[in-house]
């Protein structure tokens, strides 16, 4: 199996190039990919830029297996959170090596590794073996040779000196945890946090009962820890995803160089839509070479004219059939 | 105003009048096909479905057993906001308001401007002069303060409609609402002779599949690829006679390949996917064919039950405890007696019901 880290991460190849090669290379080497591609319509001699490659629906990874031929034996499994009831998504990695790198290579353009401490607070997750979080987090933890950073016990209160001592030390804190993890221990302790700690949410509301707006979670976070709202920042990636988006404050989240965000028409996912249409998130993610770097979500967003991108929840199909009154449409 | 069985009278003679009046309902046809906003052979259907179903004595059966309690007349007004996705499709609630004595108010869509309109004014000169109001700008009803409404959406699309209505009152605050959500019905096909599957084209593909009265989902005990290449050759006959309007969306293409690449059998039928799936409604041109048994049917219907409208049988005695009054035969699945129950509720007694409702 090639080893594609150091072409996928490498800075001066341009993203169109890199993204034609990947749809080559999974054209050929995904049999699901390319039946998908094929009935389309669509085959390489097609496709002249990335956005004519056409985006496989992310159930596709709850559907069936959604990996390259070559792959004989994958070091990890992930599957989506979810009850027992539902069938979840699955992503095989065929590279953990490729996966960590995404991770590390990700938050480090954006943060500062060399600086900063991480904990991870993720109740609720103790119990999903197969979370592609906890392994992220994990990594995140490990490559931080100071022994700073870990796993929060779940049922303690937040060891607020050595957050100070964090603080004294002139080190970055990013507490990283589910929302809704974060906003159940808000119900019963809140905190004055130092300026140094930035509380990073996962989202992870879609899962969870109670509905609430990115908008509203931030301030609710921002109050109950004490902190800035800048200080609030968020993560975006799924099971089906091996790099992550970041929002660091304000409402609009930016993509490291090898993951790219299109807002697409849900009517026509081969048309992407002009900045402030609301639409499908579609995904072209290279570090996903060994599954899938082409597929739509069910996510609802809107892209600003730089390319940054808000989701603003889950898609639901209007119930088309049926005499219903849609006044939008009147 | 005098009692119902002269408001029967007036119903039938402004039906006679507007059949008899050509120009009046030609016009109305020929500005709706313009516009391409139904196929001429939907309309056509809509209408002889009308001139079967309504009588004299279908709307006193209709009425007999609420004859006690329908008021003499009633000053309130009911709102019907019209969703136009089939030709005429609300008829049945101009019915029922004017039945049961009520004002009507009607929010016509701009899917459907033409026809419903038409009707109107002529049921306005057969009789009901005053107690008809209608427009295609909901913004002309404001103050309406109506205190009735009925209409049909679901979930989010429902609450929009709802704030609207009070935001600028017209609905009252205190107003009941009759808020329809089916939006499919199933076909459980127990046998495969061709006159079923002739019927289960026509309900499936009538009015291109828009009405919740169209089949969404068939469940049969048979092996569905035979059945389905069978069922083919109906809908091309179907076609045949009743040219459609739509194409292949780019959204059902994508789903077939999505299909294709997953390996979920399928058949692409001109611009209709039929799949072998449990249903997920991405798309009103897919069809699940799910194959199973009576039990089947009932986890289905249980599973979907606020979007399901009916469930149609070759044989509708077949038994479905906890489902009996969604159950109707197949034959009928276009061709609806006028008492039919959206949603399972019949609006002439929800009307009549509410007479007594004291607004402040």
């Amino acid at each position: 199996m090639r080893d594609w880290s150091e072409y996928i991460f490498d800075p001066p190849v341009n993203f169109e190039e890199k993204a034609l090669h990947v749809f080559d290379h999974q054209f050929y080497h995904n049999r699901l990919y390319n039946d998908f591609c094929i009935a389309m319509g669509i085959n390489t001699s097609i496709v002249q830029s990335v956005k004519e490659i056409p985006l496989l629906p992310v159930k596709a990874f709850r559907e069936a297996s959604v990996l390259c031929n070559y792959v004989t034996k994958t070091d990890l499994e992930f599957r989506s959170s979810g009850t027992t009831s539902m069938r979840l998504s699955t992503h095989k990695v065929a590279s953990a090596q490729m996966y960590r790198l995404s991770v590390l290579e990700g938050m480090k353009h954006f943060y500062n590794l060399d600086n900063t401490v991480f904990w991870g607070y993720v109740p609720g997750y103790s119990d999903n073996l197969n979370s592609s979080l906890i392994w992220m987090i994990k990594q995140l933890i490990d490559q931080d040779m100071s022994g700073n950073s870990q796993f929060l016990p779940l049922e303690e209160p937040w060891d607020l000196n050595e957050i100070r001592r964090i603080n004294k030390d002139g080190k970055q804190l990013i507490i990283i945890g589910a929302a809704f993890g974060f906003l159940d221990m808000l119900k019963t302790k809140t905190y004055q946090l130092p300026e140094n700690v930035i509380i990073m949410e996962t989202g992870g509301m879609k899962t969870h009962r109670r509905q609430i707006t990115r908008e509203g979670l931030h301030d609710e976070l921002a109050k109950g820890f004490g902190l800035p709202a800048s200080n609030i920042h968020s993560e975006y990636g799924m099971t089906e995803m091996l790099s992550q988006a970041y929002m660091q404050g304000g409402e609009w989240f930016q993509t490291p160089p090898w993951l790219n965000m299109t807002i697409r028409d849900p009517d026509n996912p081969m048309s992407i839509l002009p900045a402030g249409k609301e639409g499908l998130i579609g995904v072209v993610d290279l570090a996903n070479v060994h599954s899938c770097s082409f597929f739509l979500t069910g996510d609802v967003g809107v892209q600003n004219k730089t390319g940054a991108f808000k989701v603003n929840g889950r898609w639901r199909y209007a119930n088309l059939r049926g005499c219903n009154f849609l006044i939008e449409e009147e | 105003m005098r009692h119902f069985e002269d408001r029967i009278d007036i119903i039938i003679q402004a039906l006679e009048n507007w059949f008899s009046d050509s120009a009046v309902l030609e016009k109305a046809m020929n500005d709706t096909l313009d516009e391409g906003l139904f196929t001429k052979k939907d309309i056509e259907h809509s209408l002889n479905w009308i001139r079967k179903s309504v009588s004299k004595e279908t709307l006193i059966e209709w009425c007999a057993s609420l004859e006690d309690i329908i008021e003499e007349n009633t000053e309130k007004t009911v709102l019907c906001l019209h969703a136009g996705n089939l030709p005429l499709v609300g008829i049945q609630d101009i019915f029922a308001v004017l039945l049961s004595g009520y004002n009507y108010a009607g929010k016509i869509s701009k899917k459907d401007p033409y026809l419903i309109k038409s009707f109107l004014d002529t049921l306005d000169d057969a009789g009901f002069k005053g107690k008809i109001r209608s427009t295609t700008d909901l913004k002309t009803l404001k103050e309406l303060k109506a205190e009735l409404v009925m209409y049909s959406g679901s979930g989010e699309s429902a609450k929009r409609v709802k704030k609207i209505l009070l935001d600028q009152n017209i609905a009252r605050k205190d107003s009941r609402k009759l808020i329809r959500t089916a939006g499919f019905s199933l076909a459980y096909l127990e046998r495969t002779d061709d006159t079923c599957l002739k019927e289960l084209a026509e309900a499936i593909l009538r009015y291109e599949g828009k009405g919740c009265r169209s089949v969404g989902v068939v469940v049969s005990p048979s092996q569905p690829v035979s059945l389905i290449k069978r069922l083919e050759k109906y809908m091309a006959a179907y076609w045949n006679e009743n040219p459609p309007k739509k194409q292949l969306s780019p959204k059902t293409r994508y789903r077939f390949a999505y299909n294709k690449a997953i390996g979920r059998e399928q058949n692409l039928i001109r611009h209709i996917l039929i799949e072998q799936n449990e249903p997920d409604f991405e798309n009103d041109d897919i069809i699940y064919w799910v194959r199973g048994d009576l039990f089947t049917v009932r986890k289905l219907a249980q599973a979907y039950l606020f979007k399901l409208q009916n469930i149609y049988a070759v044989n509708p005695k077949i038994k479905l405890p906890g489902f009996e009054d969604h159950i109707e035969s197949l034959a009928s699945a276009q061709q609806p007696p006028i008492d039919w129950k959206p949603d399972g509720i019949d609006p002439l007694k929800w009307l009549v019901e509410n007479q007594s409702l004291n607004f402040g």
